[in-house]
């Protein structure tokens, strides 16, 4: 079955640019925690994304048989986008973004340093150093970052052209817990701001694309559904829907009613 | 190339990769490691002692020493499931 995954007529200029590149979708989807590369491999076609996060790991020399991310990644039809996953020194991340950007894919980076193992909350102040020197080697540095105004803030003064502050926390599925700070990070933003994690649903995608965000970026919601593939539908639709009534202009929220049928005159 | 000892074959050194310990000929360079290990070697990437990145174009070129602690990473799926706080 071929996936028709071309963008709602209303979207089809209505692109994502980062640096240089652009992109018809907004949703940037994950690799991590399928049951096989098969199943990711349609999730990711069916999802309409045209950028995937990967992982820096050690190769497992033991395990002639294990299979390769990249043999279930078109690299001509997907943007890779290398995370610091794990890390939790701004060295660290350092460290594993010069690897992954001598793998020679893209100089894109999710800048990922955590602060805690329960929360995995990112850490803020190792992030601000490690995006410093990053993007002073010419990284495109995607910060993860909390859903803290000020830090959303630094983080472009210093030069990131992309923030990614969190929903909630990884993997939590909780959504977007504190929309007032959100709505902050949007209004003052001068570059694209991603929401990064605890996507649980198709709604939560959507109410952060009606809010402004100019795209967001999820795997669990998708990988741990009962049904990936039905959940990456969801998603693309969810984002295309958010994306839609942004651009629509939502009515102002009222206390009361107000009639959608004449009440006078008849 | 080294003088070879018919008695003693190939004169042989030992070198860690990915905590490892490999025994590969003296001389070898990243490209006959990666060979002898099965890794094909268009995907990874190859540090050196904690400090030097090996870009594939020097692969040919560098020539490993007795005791070089090696990592040879690549891309996977994920995420926080592949923790790299062992690299």
């Amino acid at each position: 079955m071929a996936i028709e995954t071309i963008a709602h007529p209303e979207l089809q200029d209505d692109v994502l640019t980062l640096g240089n590149r652009t992109f018809n979708s907004r949703l940037i989807i994950g690799t991590g925690k399928y049951d096989s590369f098969d199943i990711m491999q349609k999730c990711h076609e069916a999802s309409g994304a045209e950028i995937v996060t990967v992982a820096l790991r050690r190769i497992n020399f033991d395990n002639k048989n294990e299979k390769n991310l990249l043999d279930y990644i078109n690299i001509k039809k997907y943007t890779l986008l290398p995370n610091t996953a794990g890390c939790y020194t701004a060295e660290d991340a350092i460290r594993v973004a010069r690897l992954s950007r001598e793998l020679g894919f893209s100089e894109l980076l999710k800048l990922e340093v955590l602060g805690d193992e329960k929360t995995l909350m990112p850490d803020p102040i190792a992030t601000l150093e490690a995006a410093k020197i990053l993007i002073k080697e010419n990284f495109f540095v995607m910060p993860y970052i909390s859903d803290d105004p000020i830090m959303c803030k630094k983080l472009q003064e210093i030069g990131c052209p992309v923030i990614m502050p969190i929903g909630s926390p990884i993997g939590s599925g909780q959504g977007i817990l504190n929309r007032t700070n959100l709505q902050i990070i949007l209004e003052q933003a001068k570059v694209p701001v991603i929401v990064d994690a605890g996507v649980g649903t198709a709604s939560d995608a959507a109410i952060a694309m009606e809010m402004g965000a100019d795209a967001v970026l999820l795997n669990t919601a998708v990988a741990c559904a009962k049904d990936p593939l039905k959940m990456a539908f969801a998603m693309r639709y969810a984002l295309e829907a958010g994306r839609l009534a942004y651009l629509a202009g939502r009515i102002p929220k009222k206390l009361y009613a107000t009639a959608s049928s004449p009440i006078k005159d008849f | 190339m080294n003088q070879v000892d018919i008695d003693k074959g190939f004169p042989i050194m030992k070198i860690t990769v990915n905590d490892k310990d490999i025994e590969i000929f003296e001389g070898s360079n990243i490209t006959s490691l990666l060979a002898q290990l099965g890794i094909p070697s268009g995907r990874v990437v190859v540090e050196r002692n904690n400090a030097e990145i090996i870009s594939r174009s020097k692969f040919e070129e560098v020539i490993l020493n007795e005791g070089d602690r090696l990592e040879v990473l690549n891309f996977v799926g994920g995420g926080l499931e592949s923790n790299l706080r062992r690299i």
